[in-house]
């Protein structure tokens, strides 16, 4: 009983601590971001040996829902995305300057300012799509986000399309919400 | 057509103008139309394509990210558009929208477009977009394209009425100019009108009025030639009938001159003079010297009959002159005429180029003919003839001489053979001849007979002479070949044909006996007669005749032999095989010593050279019993037979 009550208080405590995430929103973003990675004309510099490889990045405390998204992903893609080989990967953002590995692209969850800002320098400097979680993030560097508004809105922070070295299909920027960083 | 042509020049231009127009403003409408309503569909169809093109992209991608809710958005955005009447958008075959506009229904026909989409990624065919565009905009475009070639149409057949209006006061000055040549003629002046003006019809006046000019000066130089010309004419007219009237050599009139005179007289007395032998001077001496004897012929029996009045001397041709006396004479004067000229010129030497020529003349003449003028002439002519065949130096007309029924009767004759050709009634009556020893038939004579259209036969001596004069005679000789060797081509029978030199001397005959005797095959059967008397001149000619025919296998016979002169000479030169005895020999032999001696003399000659000898005119018993004592081999002649039509019964 005292171990039930110890993990439920520690689950508790975690889940004090863990951000909150809305889950229609989360399943939409992670069945869209990576066709939107697709839609990349650019793509084939930013594969790790012909595969796409797909980063989470959260903060320590979100690592359960970083687990859900990736389980729910390759449920979806089941290791597959339209005949490139598919890895998703968990990257906590405190690591985010030792990854040595070619990432395609980064889905960030929640994270602190600094940690957004960190991120957006590796993902400018390697040539990394970002996807946000949150749409105000994209104020803080990063590229892409989808909001669920009537129907799901994108976003895109026009400045890093350069940064990141990306060139979406015409059809794509033609439906995207442009967000200047300013 | 007619009334077309009919027309004047500036309606037929307008008209031309109108209708050429027409037709190529219609060709280019109904083209033009054609093409335009393909443009106006292509255009309302291509921005049908747009459209699509333009969603397509974005459903697209709507489709390719799963959201449906952006393609429904896309697809009531599009159906504001009134053109676009239905949108359905399939995936993977399945429709996953479609919509339709109310005003679908009204439409009666639209232009349905269909599009694929394609993933943006991979362009893979992901699913269709097909849309119903509205043609309203289409049938606009056609409508106001009809009322714009309608009113240009109209303006252009305003145009072209205007323009025929134009063109023809443009020509209208031309039917003037037309209206003032109508009755234009070479020796009168015209005012031409336009003369003045500065453009085409000016200048058509004025070549007009230069042109009037001219013809006014060539008609007046014309006038002066046709006066000069008249002139002439005339000379030459006079020239011509002195030159048709006269004789060219001597200068005196000539024969038409002459019947001319004659046909003006009722009566009148005619000498025409012949010099005898004229061809034989030119010949001779040359026909120059034989001209220049005509003429001093002439001027001599000018001289003799200067005396004479009224009278007309000419030159009718070559040696025939005639003398016309347009007065009544006594018949005494008028032989004296006649008689003082023959001996005049008979005792005139004639004298040309050292050439002393004694002329001899023969007369013919008719004294006081009151006959038209053609029967004078020929009546002169007759007597003239009948003096030279007389041999007699001059012959007055005389209708009691006969010599007009001559003529006629030899005229009938002519008539009768030619009648007698068409009625095939030229045959051969056959005449056997007997063998004196074996008292049977030997051989037949062909000798001709003419059946006139009573049936009568009559005998060759009736028209042989004429026949020689028509030019018939060949024509009978052919006849007499055919028939004769058609007769005797199945007989077992000799027979014997005659032939005259004239006939041995022509080539077609020869050929047609040659080939009639190869045709019949007789050429073992046939004996050729020729007849003595005739004189052989042509003797070479005569030679290779006969050696062809005794060549073929022909025998020859001389007929008449005893009448002619050289008898003998023959027998020897031509290889004769028979001689037929004349019969002017044999029918007093009985009771003629002096004729059979000669009979005797021709037979032992002819047995010498081995010629078989027939003795003609056989007429009686007593004449038969004394050829074949003397050795006659074989006979022919009344007594034994007559000729008759067919012998076959005797053979």
């Amino acid at each position: 009983m005292f171990t039930k009550i110890l993990l439920l208080c520690i689950f508790l405590v975690h889940s004090v601590y863990a951000y909150i995430y809305n889950d229609l929103l989360v399943k939409t973003q992670a069945t869209i971001f990576p066709k939107i990675i697709l839609l990349d004309q650019n793509l084939s510099h930013k594969l790790q040996d012909g595969t796409i490889v797909f980063a989470i990045v959260y903060e320590k405390d979100d690592l359960y829902m970083a687990q859900s998204i990736k389980k729910m992903m390759e449920k979806s893609y089941d290791h597959l995305l339209d005949g490139y080989p598919f890895q998703i990967e968990l990257l906590e953002a405190s690591q985010i300057g030792e990854i040595t590995k070619k990432v395609t692209a980064f889905y960030v969850l929640h994270l602190c300012e600094q940690a957004i800002v960190e991120v957006s320098k590796v993902a400018s400097s390697k040539h990394i799509i970002t996807f946000s979680y949150d749409l105000d993030n994209l104020r803080k560097g990063l590229l892409f986000s989808v909001a669920m508004e009537q129907s799901p809105t994108f976003y895109i922070n026009k400045k890093n399309l350069y940064a990141e070295n990306v060139n979406f299909v015409p059809p794509l920027l033609q439906m995207v919400t442009f967000i200047d960083r300013n | 057509m007619k009334k077309f042509m009919k027309k004047s020049l500036s309606f037929k231009i307008s008209l031309l103008i109108v209708l050429v127009s027409s037709l190529v403003i219609m060709s280019i409408f109904f083209i033009s139309e054609r093409f335009n309503k393909e443009a106006f569909y292509s255009v309302e169809l291509d921005k049908a394509n747009i459209i699509l093109k333009t969603i397509e992209p974005l459903v697209a991608l709507d489709i390719y990210l799963g959201i449906d809710t952006n393609i429904k958005k896309i697809a009531q955005d599009l159906m504001k558009n009134p053109n676009i009447l239905s949108l359905t958008i399939t995936k993977d075959s399945q429709k996953i929208y479609s919509i339709q506009s109310p005003s679908l229904k009204q439409q009666e026909a639209f232009l349905s477009v269909t599009q694929d989409i394609l993933q943006p990624n991979t362009k893979k065919k992901i699913g269709t977009i097909s849309l119903d565009y509205s043609s309203q905009n289409y049938q606009k475009l056609i409508n106001n394209y009809r009322k714009f070639t309608l009113i240009l149409a109209v303006v252009l057949v305003v145009l072209f009425l205007l323009l025929s209006v134009y063109i023809q006061k443009l020509l209208s000055p031309l039917r003037s100019i037309s209206n003032a040549l109508k009755n234009y003629q070479p020796n009168q002046e015209v005012d031409i009108p336009f003369v003045e003006e500065n453009n085409e019809i000016g200048l058509i006046s004025k070549a007009l009025l230069r042109m009037q000019k001219k013809i006014i000066e060539h008609t007046k130089e014309q006038q002066n030639i046709n006066e000069d010309l008249e002139k002439l004419v005339n000379i030459k007219t006079l020239e011509l009938q002195t030159q048709l009237y006269t004789n060219n050599l001597t200068k005196l009139p000539n024969r038409l001159s002459l019947l001319k005179s004659i046909s003006l007289l009722e009566e009148k007395s005619l000498i025409i003079i012949n010099i005898d032998d004229f061809k034989e001077i030119n010949d001779f001496y040359g026909h120059a010297i034989g001209d220049d004897i005509l003429k001093q012929f002439a001027n001599k029996l000018q001289e003799l009959t200067r005396y004479i009045s009224f009278r007309e001397l000419t030159h009718l041709h070559a040696d025939e002159f005639a003398l016309l006396i347009k007065i009544k004479l006594s018949k005494d004067d008028f032989v004296k005429i006649i008689q003082k000229i023959t001996s005049d010129i008979e005792h005139t030497l004639f004298v040309s180029d050292e050439n002393t020529i004694n002329l001899r003349i023969t007369i013919g003449a008719v004294f006081n003919d009151k006959d038209p003028f053609a029967n004078t002439l020929e009546k002169a002519d007759i007597a003239l003839k009948l003096a030279k065949k007389k041999g007699i130096p001059y012959l007055v007309y005389d209708k009691n001489l006969g010599i007009e029924e001559q003529y006629k009767t030899n005229m009938q004759w002519v008539h009768k053979l030619k009648d007698a050709f068409v009625d095939d009634a030229i045959v051969p009556f056959y005449q056997p001849i007997y063998d004196n020893a074996t008292q049977k038939i030997a051989s037949c004579e062909c000798l001709v007979r003419l059946i006139d259209k009573d049936g009568k036969v009559i005998s060759p001596f009736a028209f042989l002479t004429v026949a020689k004069k028509s030019r018939l005679y060949t024509n009978i000789t052919k006849t007499m070949i055919q028939k004769s060797c058609h007769y005797f081509k199945n007989l077992h029978c000799d027979f014997s044909i005659n032939l005259s030199i004239d006939d041995m001397l022509n080539n077609e005959t020869i050929r047609y006996l040659q080939e009639q005797i190869h045709y019949y095959d007789v050429a073992n059967k046939i004996t050729i007669e020729i007849l003595e008397t005739e004189g052989i001149e042509n003797y070479e000619e005569i030679s290779a005749f006969l050696m062809q025919m005794k060549e073929m296998g022909c025998k020859i016979a001389i007929d008449d032999f005893g009448s002619g002169y050289s008898s003998f000479e023959y027998l020897l030169k031509l290889h004769v095989d028979y001689i037929k005895i004349d019969g002017t020999l044999i029918k007093n032999i009985d009771t003629d010593t002096n004729s059979a001696i000669v009979v005797e003399t021709i037979v032992n000659f002819a047995k010498k050279l081995g010629i078989l000898t027939i003795a003609e005119f056989v007429h009686s018993q007593e004449v038969f019993e004394k050829v074949k004592q003397l050795g006659v081999d074989r006979s022919q002649g009344f007594y034994l037979c007559e000729p008759r039509a067919d012998i076959k019964d005797l053979l």
